[in-house]
C-alpha cells in the first residue's frame, strides 16, 4: 500500500468537491493500516520522507559545497571536509569550526563555540516528541539529524503524516537531508576550484531557496498557530541582530519569547 | 592532518548530538501526565517561534545588500513569489520553486 498524506481540511460546503489537486489521495480511515507498521510499510514511509526533504536538500547542497570548498582551500583535504560534515552535520557551526581551527585556536575554545551555537537544538528534541507517538527507532537516530532545516520541516509536516508512518517519515527526511549535506561537501571539496564556472545568478539564487523554504514553512504554520507567536519571536529576534547579536542568540531569544507570549495568557486566565 | 584534529571533530560532533539527544532523553521519561496543560502549550509553541526567528536570521545576511537596488528588487519579488505560490497552492516545493524562479528571473534581467 502507498502511503498518503492527510490532505487540508474537507471544504464547510459538502455539495462542493475540493478541486482535484486537494483531495485526499486515499481515504483516513485507511490511514488506521499503518498502525500494524511492517518494514515495507516503514520503508514506504523512510521513502516518502526522502521525498518531502528535497526542499532541504536544494538548500543545503550549495551551503555545502561552500564548506567543502572552503575546508579545501583553509589547506584540509576533501576526506577531512567530510569527516567534519559525516560527523558534526551542524551548518554554522562547522564553518566556525574550519574558521578557528584554521586561526590556530585552542580545542578548548572551539569546543565552547560549538557548544554556545548549537545550545538552540536542546529546543527542539521535547517539541518534535510531541508529534511522534511511537518508539520504534533510537532516540539518537532521531536526535543525529536534527538541524535548524529538518526540524522546521517537521514541524509543519508531520500533523499530516499518519501517526504510526511519521518516525519513518521523519528518519527518510532527515536521511535525504543528510545526504544532501555530505554530497554538497564532497563536491565543494573535491571540484570546488571550477566554482567559478558556476555563474553568478546561480549562485546567488541558490543562496535564496534556504529563506525561502523557511518563508513558505512560516506561512504554512502560521494557519495553524497563533500569530503572537510568530510576532513576538520574529521582534526580539530582529532587536538582537540589530544590535548585531550572534545568530544563534537572537535564534533562543526569539524561540524563547515566542513560547513566553503561547503561557502568558494561561497565567492570567488562572 | 594529525589525530588531534580529528579527535577534536569527534568531540565536537558528540557535543552536538548531547544538545540534541539530552533534552529528548528527558521528555521520553516524562509520562504524559507529568506534562501541565502550560508546558504543553510552550512545546508546542517552540517550532512556530523558531521558525519565525529562522526566517529573520536568513534573511538577515541579504538584508545587508538592500542598497543594491536589483538586489533588494529580486529578494522582494522572490518572497512575494513564495507568498502568492503559497496562497495558490499550499504546496511547499511549489513555493520554493516559484520564489526561486522569479528571484532569478529579476537577478538575470538585472544583469
Amino acid at each position: 500500500m502507498r502511503l498518503t498524506r492527510v490532505s487540508d481540511p474537507p471544504s464547510r460546503n459538502p455539495q462542493r468537491a475540493a478541486p482535484r489537486w486537494r483531495r485526499p489521495r486515499c481515504h483516513p480511515d485507511r490511514y488506521n493500516a499503518f498502525t500494524d507498521m511492517t518494514s515495507r510499510r516503514l520503508f514506504d514511509a523512510v521513502r516518502w520522507g526522502a521525498q518531502d526533504s528535497w526542499p532541504i536538500m536544494l538548500a543545503y547542497l550549495p551551503l555545502a559545497f561552500s564548506f567543502g570548498l572552503a575546508s579545501t582551500q583553509a589547506g584540509y583535504s576533501p576526506g577531512f571536509a567530510i569527516a567534519v560534515s559525516a560527523i558534526v552535520f551542524a551548518g554554522a557551526s562547522q564553518f566556525a569550526l574550519l574558521s578557528l581551527l584554521a586561526a590556530g585556536t585552542s580545542g578548548g575554545g572551539i569546543i565552547l563555540v560549538v557548544l554556545l551555537m548549537n545550545l538552540r537544538h536542546l529546543f527542539y528534541g521535547p517539541a518534535l516528541l510531541t508529534h511522534l507517538d511511537t518508539n520504534r527507532l533510537p532516540l539518537p537516530v532521531l536526535a543525529f539529524g536534527l538541524t535548524d532545516e529538518v526540524f522546521a520541516t517537521a514541524t509543519t509536516r508531520l500533523a499530516s503524516v499518519p501517526a504510526p508512518a511519521r518516525e519513518g517519515w521523519y528518519l527518510g527526511l532527515q536521511s535525504g537531508a543528510y545526504g544532501a549535506w555530505l554530497a554538497g561537501t564532497a563536491s565543494g571539496a573535491f571540484f570546488g576550484h571550477d566554482a567559478a564556472a558556476l555563474t553568478p545568478w546561480l549562485r546567488e539564487t541558490l543562496a535564496f531557496i534556504l529563506p525561502a523554504m523557511f518563508l513558505a514553512l512560516t506561512l504554512e504554520l502560521a494557519r495553524h498557530c497563533s500569530r503572537s507567536v510568530l510576532l513576538a519571536s520574529l521582534a526580539t529576534t530582529g532587536i538582537i541582530l540589530t544590535l548585531d547579536g550572534p545568530a544563534g542568540l537572537a535564534m533562543i531569544a526569539g524561540i524563547s519569547a515566542g513560547t513566553i507570549f503561547t503561557i502568558l495568557p494561561l497565567k492570567k486566565a488562572d | 592532518m594529525d589525530l588531534k584534529e580529528y579527535g577534536l571533530i569527534v568531540l565536537c560532533g558528540s557535543i552536538t548530538l548531547a544538545l540534541r539527544l539530552a533534552p529528548m532523553l528527558v521528555m521520553r521519561r516524562l509520562t504524559d501526565a507529568a506534562l501541565s496543560v502550560r508546558a504543553r502549550r510552550a512545546l508546542s509553541a517552540i517550532g512556530p517561534a523558531a521558525l519565525a526567528s529562522l526566517v529573520l536570521i536568513s534573511l538577515w545576511p541579504i538584508s545587508h545588500t538592500l542598497g543594491d537596488t536589483p538586489k533588494a528588487a529580486a529578494t522582494l519579488t522572490g518572497l512575494l513569489g513564495v507568498a502568492v505560490a503559497h496562497r495558490w497552492r499550499r504546496n511547499l516545493a511549489l513555493s520554493v520553486f516559484v520564489g526561486a524562479t522569479a528571484y532569478a528571473v529579476v537577478v538575470i534581467n538585472a544583469r
